[in-house]
């Protein structure tokens, strides 16, 4: 029980920081970003060139993931987004271009730096005990950087003008911009930031691990159910909604077998859908006049 | 009750939104070839209040009778078919499709439940596509895209698209919104005729007054969901509520005016 | 002036494509050459299908492989198991895809957009990982042993259509391309009765517009299943048509490249135009045939295709097509008055 407990924390943690991220931009903009996966990618290649091929220090990755995200997103804002925001079929439009854009970077990396599995540098060794069972520094890290991730991206949202001005943009993007509000500079930044913390979750999700050009898709598929099961874009129901199936795939993996973690995920969120079309903790029945 | 059957009944209807109620305990009856205007201010739960009896959303109690038929909790293709017709504030039209098609689409689905829909539109769809497209002037444009038309001709086609469903009931949310005066009188005629030659009873929900008066034969004021008043047209002037809550002065002002130049419209064509 | 119906116009024009397209063999085509086309005709086929799904009315079901799956599945698995051949198969995997879509159908029922996507996605995900996860042993052989799915390999040796033994050596290619071409011009007549029949509207009505379509008494869950069921008929039996003459199905068609190919020739033909996927099919098909001394980047090149034409001319070559006849028949009409 105790190991499902400990795996349960760690996996939870990752797949928090790689789901708020999603549930950032699906919140405030209605966007299903399917190039997420892709973003996850880029994150762990930058790490691993930055360390492996510049040979800085191996805790550099975590920014180095920040920075290749961050670009990313960027990319993704100039070339695709800011091509159809706030225009008809918005929701179905994004939902194809960021899928295409996904087998773009995919692409690219498997051409440009090769199809091979690296190891991702970033990672430390040791153990720290508690009592009579131990944690891996590495997991304790992991939960640091998530937990930090998250509580940044809240503070952000909620107490400063950056975050105001994303709310009023996610409510009406319209009068947003009747109200002096660059609507374009305001989703440029939020898909900068998702992008930095999709980058991050790259490179903390295959911490230690392996590294290649499909490496976000299983993450993306994760973040996918994470989001519907938290409520679309709400960043605290993601966190809660990453360990509720962090727990639920351990459980699956000890008692059903390995190869059922993801499967059984994936009938939940079916399920959890079918029951509850607006999520397990989603509202969308609003008065209209 | 006097024994004729009343074409609408609503009684006690609520609807809650969690802790809000958009529509409370709400009473009202409309007879056969009557026309009711609602009024009220923005928020009063006016498109609430058709939704629910369209059947788009559920009451949260309460009871709605359609010629003698009760009707609560019936799907809105249900309502449809037995006679109820709406149309949306928005201009909601079938954008994708030409004018005919709109209308085919409506007569075809609109009239009744098609357990197995066929493979062609059958003569009886044309025919009341066709009637549709004339009694709102519509039929030069048959063959024009919804999407390229004006805002007064999206206007007609949301109400011809109503009419071709072969109702006997016509709720018209905010039909004349946004149009200029020459539109507005050009929407009040067509209006008209429909009542006329389809012995059309109509409710409908407009802020602007003018036409509420040219039009309706009694009218109902919402605020905060429940009914601040009702009755006659010339009545409405009179009561302090509704000049406080929804007409203020100016709207006061513009309503006596209405009542002057353009009152008993209505009323001449229902003689 | 005596007006051809649109409807009228379309099946001419699928009578007249498909029996041009059929005299392809006579023409002393490769083998290669007929080999691709028919793989071309069978992705036409699913598209065409597909398009009525999310082009037509709108559903974002992202997961209509699965139904592909189904319809290759079945054949492999009667072949393998059973001895069943892929002929007394047709059936059975045009069955299995409709079983598939009204599953899909149902979960999606009361969702909307980008939850249409997860769920359906979340469909075909967990087939791909099931089979891909499938390593028990089911069958032994004196030298290896083979699981239930065969796994990411896939199943192989289950049977063809026979063209061989029927019409003797060689005739294998052109049997298999006429058979896809048999599929496809029956798929494409399908979607064309559809749409211009009331179904076709009340798939129109329910992207258009959900609330306006079922205030004009279209019960909108209805033609969402009536609408899944024909691709799933359909599909299923592309997918059957796909096992049979390639003589080999994996999880491979489940996988996102395979999605983005034909999702690109959906959005470069036209979504939701019924000549779209044909059109786009042969677009990428010409763009795969001249391009494949950059196979690596054939993805890309897809994908650029498809972002260009989104951003760019949204209603694809269809409409872009139409939108010329019009103009033509328009200069026409003013240079005969």
């Amino acid at each position: 029980m105790t190991d499902i407990l400990a795996t349960t924390l760690g996996l939870g943690a990752l797949y928090a920081a790689s789901a708020v991220s999603l549930a950032l931009i699906w919140g405030t903009f209605g966007m299903l970003n399917l190039a997420h996966g892709a973003f996850i990618t880029v994150g762990a290649y930058a790490s691993l060139l930055v360390v492996r091929d510049l040979g800085m220090p191996w805790w550099t990755g975590v920014f180095a993931g920040a920075a290749g995200g961050a670009t990313i997103g960027a990319l993704t804002h100039i070339l695709l987004v800011s091509r159809v925001f706030a225009r008809p079929a918005f929701e179905i439009n994004i939902i194809i271009l960021t899928m295409a854009a996904a087998t773009i970077m995919v692409d690219g990396i498997n051409n440009l730096i090769g199809p091979a599995t690296a190891r991702q540098p970033f990672s430390i060794d040791g153990r720290i005990a508690f009592g009579a069972t131990s944690i891996a520094w590495q997991t304790v890290m992991m939960i640091a950087i998530s937990v930090a991730l998250t509580a940044a991206l809240t503070l952000v949202l909620r107490h400063t003008a950056l975050g105001r001005s994303i709310n009023a943009v996610a409510q009406e993007p319209t009068a947003a911009r009747l109200n002096g509000i660059a609507v374009g500079r305001i989703v440029l930044k939020v898909m900068m930031i998702s992008g930095a913390v999709a980058g991050v979750s790259g490179v903390l999700i295959t911490h230690g691990t392996a590294v290649y050009p499909t490496v976000g898709q299983d993450p993306l598929l994760k973040a996918l159910i994470i989001c519907v099961i938290g409520g679309l874009g709400s960043i605290p129901g993601a966190v809660v909604a990453a360990f509720l199936l962090a727990f639920l795939e351990t459980l699956a993996q000890y008692e059903l077998g390995t190869k059922w973690g993801s499967p059984v995920l994936l009938i939940a969120v079916v399920a959890v859908l079918v029951l509850r079309p607006n999520g397990l903790f989603g509202t969308r029945d609003i008065a209209r006049n | 009750m006097t024994g004729v059957q009343n074409a609408l009944e609503v009684v006690n209807l609520t609807k809650r939104y969690g802790a809000m109620a958009a529509v409370k305990d709400l009473t009202f009856h409309v007879e056969p070839n009557e026309i009711l205007g609602i009024s009220g201010p923005n928020g009063a739960g006016k498109t609430t209040l058709f939704d629910v009896i369209s059947g788009l959303s559920a009451a949260s109690a309460g009871r709605v009778t359609l010629f003698g038929q009760d009707i609560t909790g019936a799907r809105a293709e249900q309502v449809c078919h037995l006679g109820l017709a709406r149309t949306f504030q928005l201009n909601a039209v079938f954008d994708s499709m030409t004018v005919e098609e709109n209308l085919l689409t409506a007569a075809y689905f609109g009239r009744h439940g098609r357990s197995f829909p066929g493979l062609r539109f059958d003569r009886q769809s044309h025919a009341d596509c066709d009637a549709a497209l004339e009694i709102t002037g519509l039929a030069p444009h048959r063959h024009r895209p919804a999407a390229q038309l004006t805002v007064l001709e999206r206007k007609l086609l949301m109400l011809a698209s109503a009419v071709a469903t072969g109702p006997r009931l016509l709720m018209l949310d905010e039909p004349v919104g946004g149009l200029t005066r020459e539109e507005i009188d050009h929407c009040a005629g067509v209006i008209r005729r429909i009542r006329a030659e389809r012995a059309m009873t109509i409710v409908l929900i407009e802020h602007v007054m003018s036409f509420v008066t040219a039009l309706a034969d009694r009218v109902m004021v919402l605020h905060h969901g429940a009914k601040l008043y009702e009755g006659s047209v010339a009545g409405m002037a009179e009561s302090a509520e509704v000049v406080s809550a929804y007409l203020g002065t100016s709207g006061l002002r513009d309503l006596k005016q209405a009542a002057e130049t353009g009152n008993g419209g209505g009323h001449d064509d229902a003689a | 002036m005596t007006r051809i119906s649109a409807q009228r116009q379309d099946y001419l024009l699928l009578a007249a494509l498909t029996a041009g397209l059929a005299l392809l063999p006579l023409t002393g085509q490769s083998n290669y050459v007929l080999g691709q086309a028919t793989l071309y005709l069978i992705w036409a086929a699913v598209v065409s299908q597909w398009n009525l799904v999310l082009g037509v009315a709108g559903i974002m079901s992202i997961g209509n492989l699965a139904l592909f799956a189904a319809g290759g599945y079945a054949v492999a698995l009667l072949g393998l198991y059973h001895g069943v051949s892929p002929w007394a198969s047709l059936p059975v995997a045009a069955l299995a895809g409709l079983v598939m879509a009204l599953l899909m159908g149902l979960a999606t029922l009361r969702l909307r957009g980008a939850y249409t996507v997860v769920v359906t996605l979340a469909i075909a995900m967990v087939m791909y990982q099931l089979i891909v996860t499938d390593v028990d042993c089911f069958r032994r052989t004196p030298s290896a042993c083979y699981s239930l799915t065969g796994g990411a390999r896939g199943l192989t040796r289950f049977g063809d259509f026979g063209f061989n033994d029927i019409f003797g050596y060689g005739a294998a290619a052109w049997g298999n391309f006429l058979l896809a071409l048999a599929v496809l011009a029956a798929c494409m007549a399908a979607a064309i009765t559809v749409v211009h029949s009331p179904y076709g509207r009340a798939f129109q009505a329910l992207r258009d517009n959900e609330q306006v379509a079922r205030a004009r008494g279209i019960r909108v869950e209805k033609f969402q299943l009536i609408v899944f069921a024909a691709a799933g008929l359909f599909t299923g039996l592309a997918g059957a048509v796909y096992a049979g003459t390639q003589r080999t199905f994996g999880p491979q068609v489940l996988g996102f490249p395979t999605l983005l190919f034909l999702l690109s020739i959906m959005i470069v033909g036209g979504r939701g135009r019924v000549w779209g996927p044909v059109l786009g099919t042969l677009c990428l098909a010409l763009v795969q045939e001249n391009l494949t001394s950059m196979a690596q980047w054939q993805g890309t090149i897809y994908a650029v295709l498809l972002i260009l034409i989104l951003i760019l001319a949204p209603e694809g070559l269809a409409g872009g097509l139409s939108r010329l006849a019009a103009l033509v028949r328009a200069r026409l009409k003013g240079g005969a008055a």
